[in-house]
């Protein structure tokens, strides 16, 4: 056995070990010295706690499957090579043999992950080439929207007030042409949509438009009044 | 129907590009090669007066695609003259010194599994990019974008020039918004179809030009290839913000900067004559796309030109001629930036000079750039691959690609340096975005550096030596 091939087998056994360690955690943090550098020196433009623990998530499923794919793709990459040295004759050495042969794996992963995903989305009616794509896009927002359609005018303005990205992006997609406007200062959330409607009333915000509507996004995203049992649609000037 | 339009839009596209396609690629590539670069081409084209057109008021219609697709037609019909086409017939820049073995080619069989892989590759991703309704950004204001620019111009369009109106990044350029206006104009309220067949294409024109550029580089080019296939940004439906993910830009954005470097390389060449006005023109027409596309395909071209300046006397002149011409083109992307509600900055530039904050997030910023290469479930094994390549092999030739990975590697550094954002979150919606922008000109300059390794081999070898 020559040395090279030796190797490329001692890097795809330890490769393989590592996908299987890594296989058998939740989340991958990051290092403990970065860790232990940002908090020693604190960045001025932080998350909240509660964005930070959502986000440390995230990241922490994140890096697990990029460390198990790196990892698994790598253990098979250098097993080919062992095995079929001309490979890195031809590639132009044995490490662009090693990541070019390994690809072959995430390429495998990729494929099946996306036919499988797009055979269970258009059963879902989420993947769609017809003309109505409202409810692939509005998901379960559809029925409230629809529904919003129906008792704004085309031509009367929409301000949309509170955060939910998802619920903001159908909603201001969905409403057109209907003039749609942001309420830029932030609103307290112990505030009613009374409270925002009575305020918007006594300003000029889209006052050029026939009539003006109020949308609570953050509450449209819960499910709207019916489930939240919070207003969620109101007329500013009645 | 909406679909039947995106089909009528593509089809445009590619008629449109037909004419500088055939004056300006090269002679003898197959049909999807050919198909790719001219609706590429032709995007650049109708892009760039759509959105010289907007910036003067009018809105994004039919009209503009459907006459430069006849004047294309018209003018691909006149012939030749034989002084123009050396340009398209010369040999790519990198097998201008020494002749490889004929035992050197891609064996036929292999680039027939290889095409096979990229086709499917290529349609597994344009399903899903044509059939999955926008997300992200594709939904918070690039499409509706593209909706509004179909009414009426840039400047006239409530969302950009009303601060209280729902918008996001009104800054951004406009030239695959009003590629894909007509799309919205010409379909139902409720349809995307049309627009995403658009960007399917575009998918699918990025993987027919890679796969057209690699394999002109032998067998070594085939293998990159191999390990651009594999990643699965290309495919996976749930990677944030690709267009296979119901996102934009990016891969559009790929395209023309994988197409400014193709043509850079051939303004640097060592084969003259594949260097010359042709090369030129197409180097300021996809450079203008791409500052047209993204605001970081300005970013991405200055790259390229401190990169091209800084690695010798070869094609200096060239560049900065390019440089002037894609100014000059971009001047309507400039005038509507100027006259949109300014953007609240994603970049700091203050955030830059100042000590405490630089060194809080220096050494978290470089271990996210880096951890970004390893980023193997969006890039694969790719970025490892080209890093290994550009950065390990000795030989000729290695100071411009070398230069631009360190341009690439430098820009990602500053941003996130002096974003708005934590760091770590910035890094983690968008890092991958920005480096696969970079991907299939970097496999090309790796595939390159491989063949010219292979070149150099050959040459030092006894039987060359001897004679």
């Amino acid at each position: 056995m020559t040395p090279i091939r030796a190797a490329l087998l001692l890097v795809a056994l330890l490769s393989a070990a590592g996908a299987w360690l890594v296989s058998e955690r939740e989340l991958v943090f990051e290092p403990d010295v970065i860790t232990t550098w940002r908090a020693e020196h604190v960045d001025d433009r932080p998350l909240t706690a509660a964005q930070e623990s959502e986000f440390r998530a995230i990241r922490g499923a994140t890096r697990r499957q990029d460390l198990l794919l790196l990892l698994a793709a790598l253990a098979v990459g250098a097993l080919a090579v062992a095995v079929w040295p001309a490979a890195a004759r031809t590639a132009g050495g044995t490490v662009p043999a090693v990541l070019a042969l390994g690809a072959v794996v995430l390429l495998g992963w990729s494929l099946s992950m996306s036919v499988n995903n797009q055979i269970h989305r258009a059963v879902a009616g989420e993947w769609t080439l017809s003309d109505d794509a409202f409810e692939s896009f509005t998901g379960p927002l559809a029925s409230l929207l629809a529904d919003y359609r129906e008792r704004i005018p085309e031509d009367e303005a929409v301000i949309l007030v509170g955060v939910d990205p998802f619920a903001l992006n159908v909603a201001s997609w969905a409403l057109y042409p209907r003039p749609m406007y942001m309420l830029v200062r932030p609103i307290p959330q112990t505030y009613t949509l009374f409270q925002v409607r009575d305020e918007i009333a006594g300003t000029a915000l889209a006052a050029d438009h026939p009539g003006r509507w109020v949308v609570h996004v953050t509450v449209m995203a819960q499910g709207g009044a019916e489930r939240t049992g919070r207003a969620d649609l109101l007329k500013v000037d009645e | 129907m909406s679909a039947a339009v995106g089909v009528g839009l593509v089809a445009l596209q590619i008629l449109a590009g037909l004419f500088l396609a055939r004056r300006l690629g090269r002679a003898g590539e197959p049909w999807w090669a050919r198909a790719s670069l001219a609706f590429a081409l032709g995007g650049a084209v109708i892009g760039l007066a759509q959105v010289a057109l907007s910036a003067l008021g009018f809105a994004a219609g039919l009209g503009v695609p459907v006459g430069i697709a006849v004047v294309s037609v018209l003018a691909a019909r006149l012939p030749r003259q034989p002084a123009s086409t050396p340009a398209s017939t010369a040999a790519s820049t990198a097998a201008a010194s020494t002749p490889l073995p004929a035992t050197d080619g891609l064996d036929r069989h292999a680039r027939r599994v290889l095409l096979g892989l990229t086709l499917v590759v290529g349609l597994v991703g344009a399903s899903a990019s044509a059939g999955l309704p926008f997300r992200s950004d594709g939904s918070k204001f690039w499409a509706p974008r593209a909706r509004e620019l179909a009414t009426a111009g840039a400047l006239e369009v409530p969302a950009l020039v009303d601060e209280y109106r729902v918008a996001f990044h009104r800054t951004y350029p406009l030239l695959v918004p009003t590629l894909l206006a007509p799309a919205f104009a010409h379909s139902s309220p409720d349809a995307m179809v049309g627009a995403k067949v658009v960007l399917a294409a575009y998918h699918l024109a990025l993987l027919g030009l890679v796969a057209a550029a690699l394999l002109r580089c032998g067998p070594r080019g085939g293998w990159v290839l191999l390990a651009f296939l594999g990643s699965p940004l290309l495919m996976r439906t749930e990677i944030r913000e690709s267009v296979v993910a119901g996102g934009f830009v990016d891969e559009v954005v790929a395209v023309y900067l994988l197409l400014l470097v193709m043509t850079v390389e051939r303004l640097r060449g060592a084969v003259a004559r594949d260097g010359g006005t042709g090369a030129v023109l197409l180097a300021v027409l996809v450079g203008a796309a791409l500052v047209a596309t993204k605001l970081e395909g300005a970013l991405a071209l200055a790259c390229v030109l401190v990169a091209v300046l800084l690695a010798g006397p070869r094609g200096r002149g060239k560049m900065l001629v390019v440089c002037g011409g894609v100014l000059l083109l971009s001047v309507p992307t400039l005038w509507i930036r100027g006259g949109v509600i300014p953007d609240e900055p994603i970049v700091s530039w203050a955030g830059l000079v100042d000590p405490a904050s630089l060194g809080a997030r220096f050494v978290p910023v470089l271990y996210e750039v880096f951890a970004t290469l390893l980023d193997a479930s969006a890039l694969g094994l790719l970025p490892l691959l080209v890093v290994v390549v550009l950065t390990g092999l000795p030989g000729r030739g290695r100071a411009y690609p070398r230069l631009l990975l360190l341009g690439l590697l430098g820009f990602l550094v500053l941003v996130y340096l002096g974003t708005t954002m934590d760091v770590a979150r910035h890094v983690h919606t968008s890092a991958h975005r920005l480096l696969f922008q970079w991907m299939p000109a970097l496999a090309l300059l790796a595939a390159r550096a491989l063949q010219r390794a292979r070149e150099d081999d050959v040459a030092a070898s006894p039987e060359a030596a001897g004679g």
